[in-house]
């Protein structure tokens, strides 16, 4: 964003023209330009700006989205942080941070410090491929992979004929595993994304560097810390920020696989609040606990600009 | 620069292989499934006896998937249209108009990118169940255009911020107006920005859940992904129609992608690298 700003500031100096004729013409308001941003300011209204104000004027009621509503102050917000229901979901929802940005990240880190030493054949192929789960719907995906994780389905397969036959069982319906499997589901989802963006990222480190590391000794390891991920900084910010918004934000796919399901064993923050909304009608409570959420996540969003060189 | 040794080639491409059968292993197994008859019970990876595309037409009839394709088509085309033409104009305005408030609209505008959908859908559920817009077209086409603009806008500013002022400028001097400079000059430049942005929006929409989910709750208007969802849970056993009715639905999103990746991701890993 800064990079833009900066680029606007530039490109005003550069074309600062000398007649004053002209310069009296660019100082002048153009006031045209309120015909193209209030229209679409208007939605913009409609659709965030007055839901997020509703929103937090809501979850200071007890309200059933019916009735009249009973003003309680902050007394929702008092209560998500005693609530076990709550503490449960976020963990559930820190777990699943884990497995869709830190798993898929550090996949994509560690192939590309391998791939990336030299130039790459055919990089258009293997990113169209990569980034294929990118493009299906997630009613798709968790459709597909409830068959494939089914008792009867391909994976239980794969592992009798490997020998694993009693570790077989119905993945995303078992206490113990569905939590991780919703996980995994997740790191395919995501791994193919960041990969694509960090060797597009690498196609920006010299390949030279890579030479000098190993003129100066250094092992596989040190090359990769001293050179593939310094090189990919920003883009390692860009793939931080967009899974974790993602598995935060996660709600169709565990809601078309588990409904958060079995008991609440993959109830995460945001299948939590659908259900008190619109299962249980506690909106006023519902609308308390996206407002924290949604201050927790721009909080984190935030620090991850911090973690990019140009911030 | 030094040649990379014949083991190392053969570990590079070897690992990204792997990763790209593991990728679409899966997807493969879903369309071997889907030829088999409907109804018949599939157990693990297994080869179509003989392959019938009979359980695409079964499928196709018991989701009633042709009202469900006309639905998403409506809405995915009017919420490109509005998000192209809302975020052009915004984006255009405040990169290259001189008003006051320009660099806080856009900011207010790019900081609506960070807002997540659960803050939002439960007050947006409220705000429509007033308006009268729950159940129609209006409300979900609302709704998703609203949420992909901040998006858009983002996107078409860094993309008019790159154009030089001397351009317009000579434009505007030559007594074009600020409407004609934008149709006749810019956005000719600018179309595999557009393009790219289009082509985002519509997968979106496509394959948008939450939105209809909540605002089209009544069943009046389903678009696919409640529509595969539903097949979900009415053919919970019938795999092979399952499988069929899922590869339906992924179908035209995949083709576009497929057709548009070569400009597409020109434009996307710009954005994302820059």
């Amino acid at each position: 964003m800064t990079a833009v700003k900066h680029r606007v500031d530039r490109l005003d100096r550069v074309a600062e023209p000398d007649p004053p004729a002209r310069r009296r013409r660019r100082r002048r308001q153009d006031w045209s330009a309120y015909a193209y941003v209030l229209p679409p300011f208007a939605l913009y209204v409609i659709v965030i700006l007055a839901p997020v104000g509703y929103g937090a004027w809501i979850s200071l009621f007890d309200w059933d989205g019916v009735s009249a509503g009973k003003w309680v102050g902050l007394h929702n917000y008092a209560q998500a942080f005693h609530d076990p229901a709550v503490r449960q979901a976020l963990i559930h929802s820190v777990v699943l941070v884990f497995f869709y940005s830190l798993v898929p990240i550090a996949i994509g880190l560690v192939l590309t410090g391998i791939i990336a030493r030299h130039p790459l054949k055919g990089v258009g192929v293997w990113r169209t491929i990569l980034f294929l789960p990118q493009v299906l719907s997630v009613v798709v995906v968790g459709v597909s992979w409830r068959w494939i994780l089914s008792q009867d389905g391909p994976f239980n397969q794969l592992l009798r004929a490997v020998g694993l036959g009693r570790w077989t069982k119905v993945w995303l319906g078992d206490f113990t595993w569905a939590l991780p499997t919703e996980g995994a589901v997740g790191t395919w989802m995501l791994s193919g994304l960041c990969m694509v963006l960090f060797l597009a990222g690498a196609q920006s480190i010299d390949t030279e560097l890579y030479d000098a590391a190993n003129v100066d000794g250094a092992g596989v390891i040190r090359e990769f810390f001293t050179v593939t991920v310094p090189g990919l900084r920003n883009v390692i910010v860009v793939a931080l920020t967009l899974t974790f918004a993602v598995s935060l934000n996660n709600f169709s796919l565990i809601w078309v696989t588990t409904q958060g399901g079995p008991g609440t064993q993959t109830q995460v923050a945001s299948t939590l609040i659908y259900s008190r909304a619109f299962i249980v009608s506690a909106v006023g409570d519902a609308s308390a606990l996206a407002i924290l959420l949604g201050i927790l996540m721009m909080a984190v969003a935030y620090g991850f600009t911090r973690l990019s060189d140009r911030a | 620069m030094s040649r990379p040794r014949p083991s190392e080639t053969v570990t590079r491409y070897g690992l990204l292989a792997l990763v790209a059968v593991g990728t679409v292993a899966p997807l493969v197994i879903v369309v071997l499934t889907a030829f088999h008859e409907p109804g018949e019970s599939v157990s693990g990876v297994s080869w179509p006896r003989h392959w019938s595309w009979h359980t695409f037409s079964s499928a196709w009839k018991a989701g009633g998937f042709d009202k469900a394709f006309r639905s998403s088509a409506i809405i995915a085309i009017a919420v490109v249209g509005i998000v192209t033409a809302g975020a052009t104009a915004v984006g255009y305005a405040c990169a290259t108009m001189r008003f006051p408030g320009n660099r806080a609209f856009f900011y207010l505008f790019v900081a609506g990118m960070v807002v997540p959908y659960v803050v939002l859908v439960v007050p947006i559920y409220l705000e429509f169940q007033n308006a009268d817009l729950l159940d129609s077209y209006w409300g979900i086409v609302l709704a998703e255009s609203g949420l992909y603009l901040p998006f858009g806008v983002f996107w078409m500013h860094a993309f008019f911020s790159s154009i030089p002022r001397s351009l317009i400028e000579s434009a505007r001097l030559d007594g074009a107006t600020s409407y004609r400079v934008l149709l006749q000059i810019l956005l000719p430049i600018g179309r595999p920005v557009v393009a790219t942005l289009m082509m985002l929006t519509f997968l979106s929409s496509w394959n948008e859940y939450l939105v209809p989910l909540i605002l089209a709750g009544n069943g009046q208007i389903q678009t696919v992904s409640q529509g595969l969802a539903s097949f979900q849970g009415q053919h919970l056993t019938d795999v092979p129609s399952l499988s069929a009715a899922a590869i339906l639905v992924a179908l035209p999103a995949v083709m576009i992608y497929l057709i548009t990746q070569r400009s597409f991701f020109r434009g996307l890993l710009q954005g994302a690298i820059k």
